[in-house]
């Protein structure tokens, strides 16, 4: 077959670029689009639940700075026996809303001194003055990021009935 | 062929474009992440305090009489040094450091940290050292020391008695100290990742706080409560051990 016949009757530098070449710039810039597109969405997801992590540990270190308020307060006996397990879900945290809501526990477990070694009680036993007395809180906070995966963060606190 | 140039021109412009909002992102992860840890250890820091005073208030009876004796096996403060700048004699100024006892077991690996083995237990009854071992996905480890006060009711300013007072326990040859007494307190918390094979502390904090003796009204003894606005993060511990405030 003669090439010659389906050679382009235009001098070479006004041909221009061909569909081939058009395509394989199309697809390596698509790949490469598409690459930088997905790593930037995980470092964006990354970027939210590091956000949110932060904002689950204000939840918890506030909720445990208003427990310690109530076992020192002023109306420290009766607030301190209060402190009971708790669960609540909650929406925003001061002005901003997440989107997804974050499940704060509160779980207590009660000690009293009997003898030299604090003993496991349940809230049954009124708290007494002269026995000393504390609770192990732990406030764990939960919450579901936007690819669908639990995460949960714990702070623990050891609670007295003030004294003073 | 001019195309596929341009179209890896514009590549290498996004990719760079990209990297750097890719690393600005990497960088503030990474700065939540030294946030979240340190607010936790400071917690945990908190948490073994909060042990201590508990500790204190089961041993209310031993802490002035049985512990100030001589007596080996049972005696468990002993005199600050004035030169000793280790955690906890180094945490008071060196002008009063020597009115100061420290908390010393002789049978422990660390003599000065409070052994609490024999007042807290688990679940199951065994003797635990830390109230508080985890927190999320951290492993926590704490100790905490003590340094004791009797306090010299005499002066105005409530300082602690020196070994030459003759009302201090070396001179007046009672079996207990009668008079009322503080007890710092520093909090030395670890916090390590609990995935990690070998236990690295990623983040440390240290806390002091002071306790003391009050009798209140009606009441039939003194009872130990934190003394309201003595509590400090200032503090922090070099290599060698020793006590530094900021």
């Amino acid at each position: 077959m003669d090439r010659r016949a389906f050679a382009s009757p235009l001098p070479v530098r006004w041909r221009g670029s061909s569909l081939l070449d058009e395509l394989t710039a199309m697809v390596v810039l698509s790949i490469g689009l598409l690459g930088l597109a997905g790593l930037q969405g995980r470092v964006s997801s990354a970027a939210a639940n590091a956000e949110s992590q932060t904002m689950a540990l204000t939840l918890a270190q506030s909720e445990l700075e208003r427990l310690r308020g109530i076992a020192d307060g002023a109306n420290a006996p009766s607030g301190y026996a209060r402190i009971a397990d708790r669960k609540e879900t909650i929406h925003s945290v001061g002005e901003q809303h997440s989107e997804a809501p974050y499940v704060l526990r509160v779980d207590v477990a009660r000690f009293a001194l009997q003898g030299k070694h604090y003993i496991p009680v349940g809230d049954d036993v009124p708290v007494q003055a002269d026995v000393p007395e504390f609770k192990r809180v732990t406030v764990s906070v939960a919450w579901t990021s936007r690819n669908g995966m639990t995460h949960s963060l714990a702070l623990p606190g050891i609670l007295g009935p003030s004294v003073f | 062929m001019a195309s596929l140039i341009v179209a890896m021109v514009l590549l290498g412009i996004i990719s760079i474009m990209t990297l750097f909002t890719l690393s600005y992102g990497i960088q503030n992860r990474r700065a939540l992440a030294v946030e979240s840890a340190t607010r936790v250890v400071q917690e945990a820091a908190q948490a073994g305090l909060d042990q201590a005073v508990q500790f204190f208030r089961a041993r209310t009876f031993e802490i002035a009489s049985t512990w100030l004796t001589s007596a080996p096996g049972l005696s468990r403060w002993e005199r600050c040094a004035p030169s000793d700048v280790s955690v906890p004699c180094g945490a008071v100024a060196a002008s009063v450091r020597a009115n100061y006892w420290r908390y010393h077991d002789d049978g422990r690996a660390d003599p000065t940290a409070l052994d609490m083995r024999d007042a807290f237990t688990d679940s199951t009854g065994a003797p635990v050292q830390q109230l508080v071992t985890s927190a999320g996905d951290y492993r926590i480890a704490y100790d905490v020391h003590a340094l004791l006060c009797l306090v010299d009711t005499d002066m105005p300013d409530l300082q602690c008695r020196p070994s030459s007072d003759s009302a201090a326990p070396e001179n007046n040859g009672k079996a207990a100290y009668p008079g009322p007494y503080a007890i710092t307190l520093i909090a030395h918390a670890r916090l390590s990742e609990s995935d990690a094979e070998a236990v690295k502390a990623i983040r440390q904090a240290i806390v002091k706080e002071t306790i003391a003796t009050r009798r209140t009204e009606g009441a039939a003894q003194s009872r130990l409560g934190v003394v309201p606005g003595s509590w400090s993060d200032a503090g922090g511990i070099d290599g060698r051990g020793n006590y530094a405030e900021r």
